[in-house]
């Protein structure tokens, strides 16, 4: 099974109110990707995603070119405007000025909550490592433990990606502290 | 397709609500930290620099109200109302029926100032009650239940005195909670000001002050608000972070960081 099918398979049955750790390898970063995006299919939410690993294009461009349609979910990107402030050509696409501004993600997830005629959410942070790049630990800790307990209280789920090869002993205990539950993919 | 008002769903019924009846500003964020709206019949002073939301926030405060039943008066200083309209965040929840309807009406206060023939440089003592009594005509000519001044700051550039002033703000208040009327009144500062209005007098008066304020953070710039005071419900003093969107104003509280 690959690395798509077996991130599928753990998360396609989800709890609401809950919040899972996807910890991966780089190797299977587009892969994870990919059976990220195909919840859309199993799931009656809406799928929010996170971008501030890699830009939203890339990733819309990606999934094109391996025939996964990402119309459907809603991304907001961290770092495009940052760098030299491009802006996409898709219409499912937020951006934010930068990936230090975490009360703005905050703000931009409840904005696609309120548009959204889905009942509940699946918020995808992608990475809580590149998040770490650009912040604090402390500030990034309290951003993850309001926005995950904000999305419980509304029933919906926040599905936290984690690289190991840029794993830190303040992630971790960060990660071990909100998350219900841990799913390891891709040799790790 | 949804009209308007169907779209526009009362965000607020999950909050508790404790102390005085209230006025639900709609603003979901808000009305939470205000614990569940605005005391009715409170003047509360609008305050900050420019650019931070608060005519935004003030007109989003009318809408709601207008979509509730309430009707509300839009008194502006500073902008037409044309331009006011054309400028307004373009909300998912707005439709020109509403001021078609009666439901929101804005009024140019020039268009008072020229009725009574104001002095517009200085008002006398006459002056200032004249206003009060022609604001307070305006707001039951029209049943309003909801009122802004945008901005006090700039009525108070005809008031040569603190004393005119005070009279013009204790007046404003008297007058338009006998009406039944929770005002807001818009206070301009400049990044000079250290106080919470641009005379000292108003917050004084005012039944609760907000603050808008922009701030900067590592090069960053983020809109805050924070409730100084309310008086009749016990409410939130921490600082939020809003944003302004179609869907109206959200907040979320600033993250300190551990600082």
């Amino acid at each position: 099974m690959d690395a798509s099918a077996m991130v599928l398979k753990e998360l396609k049955d989800v709890e609401p109110s809950t919040s899972t750790s996807l910890e991966i390898s780089t190797e299977v970063y587009f892969d994870a990707v990919k059976g990220l995006m195909n919840l859309k299919d199993e799931s009656k939410s809406q799928i929010v995603y996170i971008a501030s690993t890699v830009p939203a294009d890339a990733i819309i461009n990606a999934m094109e070119m391996i025939g996964v349609d990402s119309d459907d979910v809603k991304f907001i990107d961290c770092i495009s405007n940052m760098m030299t402030g491009q802006q996409g050509k898709y219409d499912n696409v937020i951006f934010i000025e930068s990936p230090t501004m975490l009360e703005n993600i905050m703000l931009k997830v409840e904005f696609l909550r309120r548009k959204s005629a889905a009942k509940r959410s699946i918020v995808i942070i992608d990475s809580v490592n590149t998040l770490h790049i650009h912040n604090d630990w402390k500030i990034m800790g309290e951003f993850l433990h309001i926005l995950v307990n904000s999305l419980r209280s509304r029933g919906s789920t926040t599905i936290i990606l984690s690289i190991k090869e840029q794993q830190s002993p303040e992630v971790n205990t960060l990660l071990g502290l909100i998350s219900d539950r841990v799913v390891k993919i891709g040799g790790v | 397709m949804s009209s308007a008002k169907e779209e526009h769903k009362r965000p607020s019924t999950r909050i508790l609500s404790i102390g005085r009846e209230k006025c639900i500003t709609g603003i979901e964020g808000l009305d939470s930290v205000l614990g569940g709206g605005i005391p009715r019949n409170n003047t509360v002073l609008l305050t900050g620099n420019c650019g931070t939301g608060k005519t935004s926030l003030s007109l989003e405060f009318l809408l709601h109200g207008a979509l509730e039943g309430e009707n509300g008066l839009y008194l502006s200083v500073t902008e037409p109302f044309e331009k006011l309209i054309a400028n307004m965040i373009p909300y998912d929840f707005f439709t020109k029926e509403l001021i078609k309807t009666g439901k929101l009406t804005f009024i140019d206060m020039s268009a008072i100032y020229e009725r009574f023939g104001f002095n517009r440089d200085r008002m006398s003592i006459e002056d200032v009650d004249l206003l009060v009594s022609a604001i307070g005509d305006l707001t039951r000519e029209t049943k309003a239940r909801r009122l802004v001044i945008d901005s006090i700051t700039s009525v108070a550039y005809q008031v040569d005195s603190q004393e005119k002033l005070r009279n013009l703000l204790i007046g404003l208040s008297k007058a338009l909670s006998g009406l039944g009327a929770t005002s807001l009144i818009i206070s301009e500062l400049t990044a000079a000001d250290t106080s919470y209005s641009k005379y000292g007098v108003e917050e004084a008066i005012a039944d609760g002050v907000i603050l808008m304020g922009n701030l900067e953070r590592n090069g960053d710039m983020l809109r805050t608000l924070q409730v100084i005071k309310m008086r009749g419900t016990s409410h939130s003093r921490a600082k939020y972070v809003l944003d302004l969107t179609t869907a109206g104003i959200l907040l979320v509280p600033l993250l300190k960081g551990g600082s």
